[in-house]
């Protein structure tokens, strides 16, 4: 079940009506049932992930709070780990493996015989995964106690609205909302349903149309060169975003209508001004997740300089591969990992450089011109993401600049892609908007701007709103890009 | 809650408001009927009358001109029609065609795995009011939301308002208000279902529609899950035309040999495998399978593109069913005489 679907729709409508005429007591019961079967509407037999995840975690939580011993502690926390990764190893990083070591085993005339797992991946299953391993931890660092009610630690695993691409919760943002009374809040409800919207203009409006300019070009990228391919490659930047922070305003906005907060996703992410600031920016709760579960045990910048680089490094090799199983999302973290390294090394040679410009009185042209640095590397990161292996990447970064000799004309005219001059124009006019309204949104939300506004201003900007959507937006089958991880 | 209804309530109501006008206004403007809603229209006034009727999908439709065939005939396959539609069409028109004698079932290399998924929703809409046909997996939304005009046309309609003007050019929406069949890009859809189709195309530009048309009837034309309850809706639906002492003749059309040699060999294979088990179940003499897709009969000449034929390859074919009309045979490009019925 899609979000951007009518069935979505009817469905969360009938949720959150039952929900809010249920006592308290009673409602983890629907959301639990209504999680499942969110869930189940793809693939019911893969719930028995999701049901194992949950039995294991419980459990071993439970065990690991009753265990005085460390040694004791440990060996738990490794038995949650291996199961719960295990499952992910198994279902997301099998074949990769698989393949991998049969390429490399027949460059030695080695036959490799293992059999590949003919397997659909589970919907979400990174996300829920790293989730649950989020409480497992927190439990062994007694940062919170081990929840004792199934049904609820259940819930906390399968919550429909973040189940399938995230916010990844922490267990200490998240569980205690669940025990929480929640009145009905019209301004929540209202708070919640204009994010809904916001996410599905992003969606059906913006990403769903890139999306045709971006196949046209990733499906095929050596039938293209120059202009096509950059038009591509920034036609995939807001393609991606705005898939998945279009995802993430519907799953906050979601849970903002039932009463609960999620976290914060996106932070206006092309805007940032270092490839550091972008990852604090960009996919918070997996950013996050990784600083507090991984960079920081070990050991974070508080270690030699070659020590930081490893972290680093492994950090966002590990990241890469989160995304997908392929050698494509490794070097593109691996890539990102450099360019972190490579900002903090050049940052005081930059500083310098920017003085001796003049450009430190200018603070706007120097932002500005960091920002566009920034995205032009993010943009040249994302061709990594998208190509469909190495080897059209390759391609694609060498012929980024090539193709010119057509002329102009020519140039432009293949930059087109056979994409209708009203498509680009709805979708360079929407890019506009998402554009003024993150500018907007600087100082504050742009539902802070309108709920200060007159009512009549504010209600014919969501009515406007409604109805760009309808007439501009894509209402195929297009599935979320980060369900896939 | 009382006052959150209220104000609900009245942000709705302008919007619903909005909405009822908007339909009102593309209701007035788009009053041409869909190709489908054509080829209905006239099927049911030609039914009573029928003795030989066409069903399956683009490579049906631009197959077999009535025409040309010595008995009364209709051409009821469509562009992407699946075989739950050609099932439902005929079990659903058998009564009303009380001297139906033949029946042509064309039968595509993705037609066991195709599926409604591939069929434009507003299709579905036309299935539905026009044949009474309700889709393969029940009412969904699509179909719901399809019965509004506004919603069809939604990425046009705003345009099409400001420029007053009704679509032109490459849409399913074809223009018969005044009384002419819908034609486009060198089509034309005629008062028998039969999709006159002229030109041809050649080297090239061939070759790489060849390659296109493989790929997608591979890739997204070939639902594996689906081939045996097609098959199964395809054996029930020629079981009731034997039922009715109706012949079947299961036709596989001719393809260029650019299309077929861009087909992956499996999948190829496959299609021959399982139209040979939907003819295996009949008898012989009742039940004719009529393999044509290589062959030299037909040459490049004879198709509009890869895999559809033109006018020319109809003309051929018509001779082809004539024989068999006649006298059950089914010889390839040899001249066949035949008594008009007509």
């Amino acid at each position: 079940m899609l979000f951007n679907s009518f069935q979505f729709f009817v469905f969360f409508a009938v949720v959150t009506a039952v929900h809010f005429s249920l006592p308290q007591r009673w409602r983890w019961v629907l959301l639990l049932a209504a999680s499942y079967y969110f869930y189940m509407c793809w693939k019911p037999e893969y719930v028995v992930l999701i049901l194992f995840a949950t039995g294991v975690n419980y459990a071993l939580a439970i065990a690991i709070e009753r265990q005085d011993r460390p040694a004791a502690r440990r060996l738990l926390l490794s038995l949650s780990l291996t199961a719960t990764l295990g499952v992910l190893l198994a279902f997301k990083y099998f074949n990769f493996v698989n393949e991998s070591v049969r390429g490399w085993l027949a460059a030695f005339n080695i036959v490799h015989v293992v059999p590949y797992f003919n397997i659909l991946l589970p919907v979400g299953i990174s996300f829920y995964t790293f989730q649950t391993l989020s409480y497992t931890i927190d439990v062994y660092w007694k940062k919170r106690p081990a929840e004792r009610h199934l049904g609820i630690f259940a819930l906390y695993v399968s919550f429909f609205p973040q189940l399938v691409a995230g916010p990844i919760e922490r267990s200490t943002r998240l569980l205690p909302q669940f025990r929480r009374p929640h009145a009905f809040d019209a301004r929540g409800v209202a708070d919640g349903l204009t994010r809904m919207l916001w996410g599905l203009f992003k969606k059906t409006v913006i990403a769903d149309r890139a999306a045709v300019v971006v196949d046209a070009v990733y499906g095929d990228p050596s039938g293209h060169a120059g202009l096509p391919l950059i038009v591509g490659t920034l036609a995939f930047a807001y393609q991606i975003y705005c898939d998945f922070s279009g995802y993430s305003d519907i799953a906050v906005g979601a849970a903002r209508v039932l009463g609960y907060d999620l976290m914060q996703n996106f932070d206006r992410p092309y805007r940032a001004r270092s490839i550091g600031d972008f990852w604090r920016r960009w996919h918070i709760s997996l950013s996050t997740w990784f600083r507090d579960y991984l960079y920081i045990p070990l050991g974070g910048n508080r270690v030699p300089g070659g020590r930081w680089a490893l972290n680093i490094l492994v950090v966002f090799l590990l990241s890469g591969l989160w995304h997908g199983a392929a050698w494509t999302f490794l070097l593109w973290g691996g890539l990102h990992g450099v360019l972190l390294m490579t900002g903090a090394c050049t940052g005081p040679v930059r500083a310098r450089v920017a003085s001796w410009l003049g450009l430190g009185r200018v603070p706007r042209i120097r932002n500005g011109l960091a920002v566009a640095a920034t995205f032009a590397l993010v943009c040249l990161g994302w061709v990594l993401f998208r190509a469909d292996s190495i080897r059209d990447a390759a391609y694609i970064y060498t012929h980024l600049f090539t193709g010119a000799a057509s002329g102009l004309a020519g140039w432009w005219g293949s930059a087109r892609l056979h994409v209708g001059a009203a498509d680009w124009l709805i979708l360079l006019g929407s890019v506009c908007l998402l554009e003024t309204v993150e500018w907007l949104e600087k100082k504050q939300p742009l539902r802070a701007y309108l709920a200060a506004a007159p009512v009549a201003f504010r209600w014919a900007a969501y009515q406007g709103l409604v109805w760009l959507i309808f007439f501009c937006g894509q209402f195929g089958r297009q599935a979320f890009i980060y369900f896939q991880f | 809650m009382k006052r959150f209804l209220k104000s609900s309530f009245g942000f709705l109501a302008p919007l619903m408001l909005v909405g009822v006008l908007f339909e009102w206004q593309a209701r007035r403007m788009y009053t041409a009927e869909t190709n489908l809603a054509y080829q209905a229209r006239h099927f049911r006034e030609r039914c009573p009358s029928v003795r030989l009727l066409v069903l399956g999908n683009s490579h049906g439709d631009k197959a077999v001109n009535p025409e040309d065939l010595c008995v009364p005939a209709f051409n009821m396959a469509f562009a992407s029609q699946d075989s739950y539609y050609d099932a439902q069409i005929l079990a659903r028109s058998l009564a009303s065609m009380p001297r139906l004698r033949y029946l042509v079932l064309v039968l595509s290399p993705f037609s066991f795995g195709w599926d409604e998924a591939s069929i434009s929703p507003f299709l579905l809409v036309d299935y539905h009011r026009r044949l009474g046909i309700p889709p393969r997996d029940g009412v969904n939304a699509e179909l719901l939301f399809n019965h509004s005009l506004l919603f069809r046309h939604r990425a046009t309609f705003l345009g099409d308002w400001f420029k007053g003007k009704r679509p032109r050019g490459k849409t399913a929406v074809a223009d018969s208000a005044a009384g002419a069949p819908p034609s486009w890009e060198g089509e034309l859809l005629t008062a028998k279902g039969y999709r006159l189709a002229q030109g041809s195309l050649t080297g090239v530009a061939l070759q790489a529609h060849a390659v296109d048309r493989a790929r997608l009837h591979q890739q997204t034309c070939f639902d594996g899950t689906r081939v045996e309850e097609n098959l199964d809706l395809l054996a029930h639906a020629v079981q009731r035309a034997l039922n009715r002492k109706v012949r079947v003749l299961l036709l596989l059309p001719p393809y260029t040999p650019a299309y077929l040699s861009a087909l992956e060999p499996s999948f190829l294979a496959r299609y021959y495998e399982t139209a040979a088990r939907l003819a295996a179940w009949f008898d012989s003499a009742e039940v004719t399978l009529l393999d044509l897709t290589r062959s030299p009969e037909f040459t490049d000449e004879d198709f509009f593109n890869s895999d559809h034929l033109n006018v020319h390859g109809a003309v051929k074919i018509a001779t082809v069913l004539n024989g068999w009309i006649e006298d059950g045979s089914v010889p390839v490009g040899v001249e066949v005489s035949c008594t008009d019925h007509r």
